[in-house]
């Protein structure tokens, strides 16, 4: 008997080269789709927009497979609207009596027709009614731009990617247009994945394998299952990961994650193909980073999320909890006892533990019972890494670790060392490219007292108001720097304090640092005394440095 | 041929190639110095009256005698590089005024005895490291970073056998003012030819844009290193102390400079360019040193701009797209593509030498000897400076082609946006051939042939397509882009905006 659910899920992934679902607009007829639909919070926003009796144009753009059209369809669900999904264009009725013109995918027009779509836009704009259209970002840009006059190109262009690099969903006058510019690739989306496997994981569908004659040995039931029992570990896990993934710049899309989160309970199978198997080969520890067993699976690689989540390497990291793993084999104390008889069961049948501490550890992961989430943290991601989502995503106020993290981190930067004693810090005049200045002109220096962390609401959080978002900024003489401290940055300040110097980072994040340095050199400038006093910092043999002060006065050096 | 500048007699009015670029490029001028040759001519004095006091840190104002008056600084520069360079050329008296001014400087320090000997020794180190050329020169011919007006100095040649004739000791002014200033070896006009052709522009152009001009240049050279200029200042003016100086003898401190000229129509709009894109690069706040840096590699750029557009306009030529390959070698069809534009761009040089030699009817030998001459200031300088930048590789072997440096690319942006202004990557690669010529992708290659009135070769065009992904890659390996979404990027200025006070 072949579960229809099970065959759902495979076709919201790539494995087997058939995903008619994984586009959104072709999923909206199945009948599993709204059952499996998550609520983007930005959802609520875009209704209040088509509610606020200022009519506008609502551009929705983003990448492809960020859920444009598929939130387009919650909105007009939500206030009574039907969707068109024959039409590239239809005109809706509003709750209010307003007329709105939703252009599905406005990318799809060809080109000879986009600047006119454009132009009505415009026009339906002007005669007080609303538009709400979804497109990818280039041909938006274009067009928009395009439908404007020669000599008002430029001005407009700095404009419309201003908005949308802003994104802060304030409605804007551009050209003489109220617009209203949403980038959905600068809000949060790592909310879906657990939202999606609960619905997954609870869907009544699954009742149906209870009459199954393959239950004991399927696999996908079992991985059902055991998300089931380990939901609040596999849920926290994945979570972290994609903020991870996010933060290091590589965010996925809601249908990058739908691929990925679908094919860990399937692996690709489905229910005629069910045999007996051992049962670790198919467990979603190992299909999360598409693996079947110890082996990397190449065709799973395919799928960019999977891809993205092996290439982290997490299992070749050390763990403090590999002691208990691989050396005491206390697998008891670790897992559930359905897990540890998993992995009793794999050592026994292949006699060698060769290549499987990686799949153990990969377990560990998900089905971790004796939860230290702190420890495990700071080996799986970065010793950092928590601390960061407490001043991003709580209310926790950053302390004086945090601080001192970041006081030491900039005196390492302008100084090459921390000086315990010194209670300035010194902003020199050197050269950057190679060149080691053993006597520095200090341009002027700030005291270590005015120099602190602070969190504040990100602009794009009225997109979802109940979910704190905030962003992280070094304040100095009670002024907040405009570079975010990213967790990037978060974590080379942390190499710095451990004396890690590495040649190799990242080109974001050197720019960070010299965004950083541009900023606190411009707040140095405006303070800078008018005084005749001059500091100099002389390096030391020991790798320290004295700091010498004198003034010049009246043709004297005092 | 109608003249911008002086009329003023040329040095080597034989070479054709002053006749098309001005006089004069040269190719002893090294990299920083043309950037150290246009800023000595902005903050020197443009008269000798009131003491020196009239047209420091400014442009010459029209009707303007074009001549400038730079201070001669020795002693300061024997006081940072004196010690430290090879002294074979040196003669006894250099050695003796050296040590008489750290002498004079000690007694004008009123610290314990150790900490004044520190402190000079400490002053000496810090000076010398924005030593920028040094190469193997003698130390009068060495230069600093041009961090702040006293560490500009003009060029200083040794005049051993003179010298030794007319010094009478180590503290006679003599020992100074003896040196050869005036052979332009290395300061040898090539920062001039860019600065009269600056000041051309600003003829046409709006005198409040003059004005910020001469104001971003100020405050490049003085806000982050008042204090430097002062320790630089305090050095010199203890030499000069030292030497005690007659009313008369103040003049010998300056050494007076006349600029020559450039032919008043040779780098047509390219002069509005050069002034729109140094205010918005200057605009940006930036670390000194790095955008000093910066400066000097944008600087160069511009005068590669000047020496084609010049060529291009001498032979009523349409100027060919520089097609970059960005690709690292990574694509031999981009590289054969940029290589081919390479070599068209080398053919104009030649053609406009060639024609200017051919128009003045000589025997053969002449007018081969004639045509080396020129190519050896025009096309072998674009090529050599182009290299040290390396915007064409490779340094030696063949395929020479046109690509893009690290800094030369951030000037690029700092250029062509203003501070805390983006757009987005088509318009940046839009801007930068129509500023530069600067052919990236395939719909600046379809234009640049519409002006060269050549075909476009649509499978060239497609293979250009790849070079857009490197150059995407390559802006957003040095900071300068951001991924909006789906594939859209944009080009940015993060810096703030210097505000004027």
């Amino acid at each position: 008997m072949e579960n229809e659910f099970v065959k759902y899920l495979n076709t919201l992934h790539s494995y087997n080269g058939h995903n008619s679902n994984a586009f959104g607009e072709k999923n909206y007829t199945s009948k599993y789709y709204d059952d499996l639909m998550v609520e983007v919070p930005l959802c609520d926003f875009i209704i209040k927009q088509l509610n606020d009796s200022d009519p506008k144009i609502i551009m929705l753009t983003g990448h492809a497979g960020d859920g444009k059209t598929s939130l387009m369809y919650q909105i007009l669900k939500k206030i009574g609207c039907s969707f068109d999904s024959e039409s590239e264009q239809f005109e809706a009725v509003l709750p209010s009596g307003s007329k709105c013109l939703c252009i599905k995918d406005f990318s799809e027009f060809p080109d000879d027709k986009k600047i006119g779509i454009m132009q009505k836009s415009k026009d339906y704009q002007n005669s007080g009614n609303y538009v709400f259209m979804v497109a990818n970002t280039g041909p938006l840009i274009n067009s928009f731009i395009g439908s404007f006059d020669e000599k008002q190109r430029d001005e407009v262009e700095g404009s419309f990617i201003d908005a949308m690099d802003q994104n802060s969903g304030n409605t804007v006058i551009i050209g003489g247009y109220k617009l209203c510019i949403i980038n959905i690739v600068k809000t949060d989306n790592v909310y879906f994945a657990q939202e999606f496997l609960n619905k997954v994981i609870n869907h009544q569908a699954w009742s149906q394998c209870e009459n199954c004659q393959k239950k004991k040995f399927c696999h996908i039931l079992r991985n059902r299952n055991l998300m089931l029992a380990n939901k609040d570990n596999t849920f926290d896990f994945i979570k972290k990961h994609y903020i991870w993934l996010q933060e290091y710049g590589k965010r996925l899309t809601i249908r990058n994650m739908t691929q990925q989160l679908a094919f860990m309970f399937t692996g690709g199978r489905d229910c005629t193909y069910m045999r007996e198997t051992e049962p670790y080969l198919f467990l979603y520890s190992n299909l999360f980073f598409g693996y079947i067993g110890r082996n990397i699976d190449e065709d799973a690689q395919k799928i960019p999320a999977i891809r993205e989540a092996a290439a982290c390497k997490y299992e070749e990291k050390r763990l403090r909890a590999d002691e208990v793993l691989f050396l005491r084999d206390d697998y008891d104390s670790v897992f559930s006892k359905e897990i540890a008889n998993i992995i009793d069961l794999t050592l026994k049948m292949n006699g060698s533990r060769n290549g499987f501490n990686e799949m153990f550890k990969r377990m560990y992961f998900f089905f971790n019972m004796c939860i230290n989430h702190d420890v495990d943290d700071e080996d799986i991601f970065s010793k950092q890494f928590d601390r960061y989502l407490d001043l991003k995503y709580t209310s926790s106020k950053p302390g004086n670790k945090d601080t001192s993290l970041i006081k030491n981190a900039l005196q390492t930067i302008y100084t090459g060392t921390v000086s315990e004693k010194s209670t300035v810090l010194p902003i020199t005049l050197n050269r950057e490219s190679g060149y080691t200045q053993n006597v520095q002109f200090v341009i002027d220096d700030i005291k270590l007292t005015s120099i602190q962390l602070k969190t504040e609401r990100k602009k794009q959080s009225c997109f979802d108001e109940l979910v704190v978002n905030n962003d992280i900024r070094i304040v100095i003489n009670k002024q907040p720097l405009r570079q975010e401290i990213t967790l990037p940055l978060f974590d080379y300040f942390e190499d710095l304090k451990n004396g890690v110097i590495n040649t190799n980072i990242d080109a974001q994040l050197s720019k960070g640092i010299e965004n950083i340095k541009a900023e606190i050199l411009d707040i140095v400038l405006k303070d800078e005394s008018d005084d005749d006093s001059v500091a100099l910092i002389v390096m030391q043999e020991n790798g320290n440095y004295e700091q010498r002060i004198f003034s010049i006065d009246d043709g004297r050096i005092s | 041929m109608e003249r911008f500048g002086n009329y003023g007699s040329s040095t080597d009015s034989k070479n054709v190639a002053y006749e098309i670029y001005g006089d004069r490029f040269h190719t002893d001028q090294t990299l920083y110095e043309y950037l150290i040759e246009f800023l000595l001519i902005f903050c020197s004095p443009k008269s000798d009256e009131n003491n020196y006091s009239e047209g420091r840190m400014a442009f010459h104002k029209e009707g303007d005698d074009l001549h400038y008056f730079a201070e001669i600084k020795m002693g300061l520069k024997r006081f940072i590089f004196y010690n430290a360079s090879k002294k074979t050329t040196s003669i006894p008296f250099d050695k003796d005024a050296y040590n008489y001014l750290l002498e004079a400087l000690q007694k004008k320090m009123d610290l314990d005895s150790i900490k004044t000997k520190e402190t000079v020794s400490y002053l000496q180190d810090l000076l010398r490291g924005y030593a920028v050329v040094l190469k193997k020169r003698s130390w009068c011919a060495q230069q600093t970073l041009p961090i702040c007006p006293e560490l500009i100095f003009p060029e200083a040649m040794p005049n051993q056998k003179e010298r030794l004739k007319v010094v009478g000791s180590g503290d006679d002014i003599k020992v100074d003012s003896e040196f050869e200033f005036a052979q332009r070896n290395f300061l040898a006009r090539g920062g001039e030819v860019y600065y009269l052709h600056i000041l051309q522009a600003l003829q046409n152009m709006d005198e409040s844009e003059k004005e910020e001009l001469e104001y971003l240049l100020s405050h490049l050279l003085t806000q982050q290193s008042r204090k430097l200029s002062m320790i630089a200042r305090f050095v010199q003016d203890t030499w000069i102390d030292r030497l005690h100086l007659t009313d008369t003898q103040t003049d010998l401190l300056y050494q007076e400079y006349n600029l020559a000229w450039i032919p008043a129509d040779a780098y047509g709009d390219a002069g509005k360019h050069t002034v729109e894109e140094l205010i918005s690069f200057l605009s940006a706040n930036i670390q000194q040193i790095n955008k000093i840096e910066i400066f000097a590699q944008g600087l160069m750029l511009q005068v590669l701009r000047m020496l084609y557009t010049g060529a291009c306009n001498k032979a009523h030529l349409r100027q060919k797209p520089w097609i970059i390959d960005m690709s690292n070698g990574n694509s031999k069809n981009i590289k054969k593509i940029s290589s081919r534009s390479f070599r068209q761009v080398e053919d104009d040089f030649r053609i406009a030498i060639s024609e200017t030699v051919h128009s003045k009817l000589l025997d053969e030998k002449e007018t081969l000897q004639r045509i080396k001459d020129a190519q050896k200031v025009s096309l072998d300088i674009f090529r050599s400076k182009g290299k040290e930048m390396r915007c064409i590789i490779p340094v030696s072997g063949p395929f020479e082609r046109f690509t893009l440096s690290e800094d030369v690319l951030r000037f690029l942006v700092l250029a062509i946006i203003e501070p805390g202004g983006k757009m987005t990557l088509d318009s940046f690669m839009n801007k930068i051939y129509q500023h530069f010529n600067i052919v990236v992708g395939p719909k600046q290659y379809r234009i640049a042939c519409q002006n060269i009135l050549q075909p476009a070769d649509a499978a060239e065009a497609n293979m250009l397509e790849e070079n857009v992904k490197y150059f995407q890659s390559y802006l957003n390996s040095i900071g300068c882009l951001k991924e909006l979404s789906d594939a859209t990027s944009i080009v940015m200025n993060s810096y703030s905006k210097v505000e004027r006070e």
